[in-house]
């Protein structure tokens, strides 16, 4: 189950490349140029958020060497050890929805801290993967139109998020566990 | 909010360190680790400009619009109220399906434009509207069927199979679309009746 789920998923990008570059070629694209801008802009967008991770990294890093981590894992693990959660997940589960960077940067510190083909690698991998910086997206769309009234946009958007970080659990403990 | 998170973060590590005698590592750790943030970094943004240049292509070609087509009859089915060829319809499809190949910067600009179209199909602009929370939520919960920024993170970080996790998180992410479709009913009907 599992060789076959990622070697369908290893085939998924180069076949999106090659897609991507057939048809670009079929619409006369300048392939080279359009790549360099679009691959500048990529990297214009890495050099600034780089102090974002730089100091989210450091910081969890700190916490963690402290022996802080710890502690609060042991504080919470009568509340997460009946529900199976690892307590290293819980700082992500935070940050998630508050920044993309921020959690970037938790996400890459305990894919190395872990390793990203262990089991909480590939929990926080789903959980990354299948979820968006929700409070960043409502102010950016909603602050672009004008709005300030939100109604029931964010107490939605954050049940769905409970919602999907609950069945990447689900579905991670299935094919990983 | 998360200004709050990170200095707690520094400042118990710190406290903690040094009530229990652990601050010659928390200190000298600070250095390594920033090094350590930089290689990462590096790695990362190589793979995040290839993806960015990847992605223009695909803008300039066409082939984003091409794949937004199948979505129009589920969108046309959702937004029942927006008349029939509204400007928003395509923007929003375009906006669904670069998420959904995980070209984050396409979908940011397609999904900026919808709302503005939306917001024109409103009297009130200052309130949002039950379209334009919709289509948030949406957005939020959007199907992802490539993750590419993980399968960077993962393949920076030395993974045997950076792309992994894709299919878990697609199938996360059809939960979540589906219950955002649901919980959208469900508050609309409950913010209709109490206001």
């Amino acid at each position: 189950m599992i060789q076959a789920v990622g070697s369908v998923a290893g085939w998924l990008v180069p076949i999106f490349v090659a897609a991507v570059l057939l048809h670009g070629l079929w619409r006369r694209v300048d392939l080279i140029a359009e790549f360099v801008s679009g691959a500048r802009e990529g990297l214009q967008l890495s050099v600034s958020l780089f102090p974002y991770l730089l100091a989210i990294y450091v910081a969890v890093a700190a916490f963690r060497m402290s022996g802080a981590l710890e502690m609060l894992s042991a504080w919470l693990a009568p509340v997460l050890r009946p529900l199976g959660v690892p307590a290293a997940l819980l700082p992500l589960l935070l940050v998630r929805p508050l920044s993309g960077s921020a959690s970037s940067g938790l996400v890459l510190s305990l894919l190395h801290q872990h390793g990203p083909d262990s089991f909480l690698g590939h929990l926080v991998s789903t959980i990354q993967g299948s979820s968006e910086t929700t409070l960043y997206v409502l102010t950016v769309y909603l602050g672009s139109v004008g709005v300030r009234r939100s109604r029931y946009a964010l107490p939605l958007c954050l049940s769905v998020d409970a919602i999907g970080y609950a069945t990447a659990f689900i579905v991670a403990g299935w094919l990983w566990h | 909010m998360l200004n709050a998170v990170w200095a707690l973060l520094m400042l118990v590590a710190l406290g903690v360190g040094g009530a229990h005698g652990t601050i010659d590592s928390v200190g000298s750790g600070l250095f390594t680790q920033a090094m350590q943030a930089t290689k990462l970094a590096i790695d990362l943004a190589a793979v995040t400009a290839f993806w960015f240049g990847l992605s223009r292509i695909a803008e300039k070609s066409g082939l984003l619009e091409t794949l937004a087509r199948p979505l129009m009859p589920l969108l046309r089915f959702l937004f029942r109220k927006l008349p029939e060829g509204h400007p928003a319809f395509a923007l929003m499809a375009m906006n669904l399906v670069a998420n959904a190949l995980g070209l984050g910067s396409a979908a940011t600009p397609f999904g900026l434009k919808a709302m503005q179209e939306l917001s024109h199909a409103m009297p009130d602009k200052e309130t949002a509207s039950d379209d334009m929370i919709l289509f948030l939520v949406l957005n939020s919960a959007a199907l992802n069927l490539l993750p590419a920024g993980t399968i960077a993170m993962r393949a920076a970080a030395g993974s045997l199979d950076p792309a992994g996790t894709a299919l878990a998180s697609t199938i996360v992410t059809g939960v979540a679309f589906v219950s955002a479709l649901i919980l959208h009913g469900v508050f609309r009907r409950v913010a209709r009746t109490s206001a």
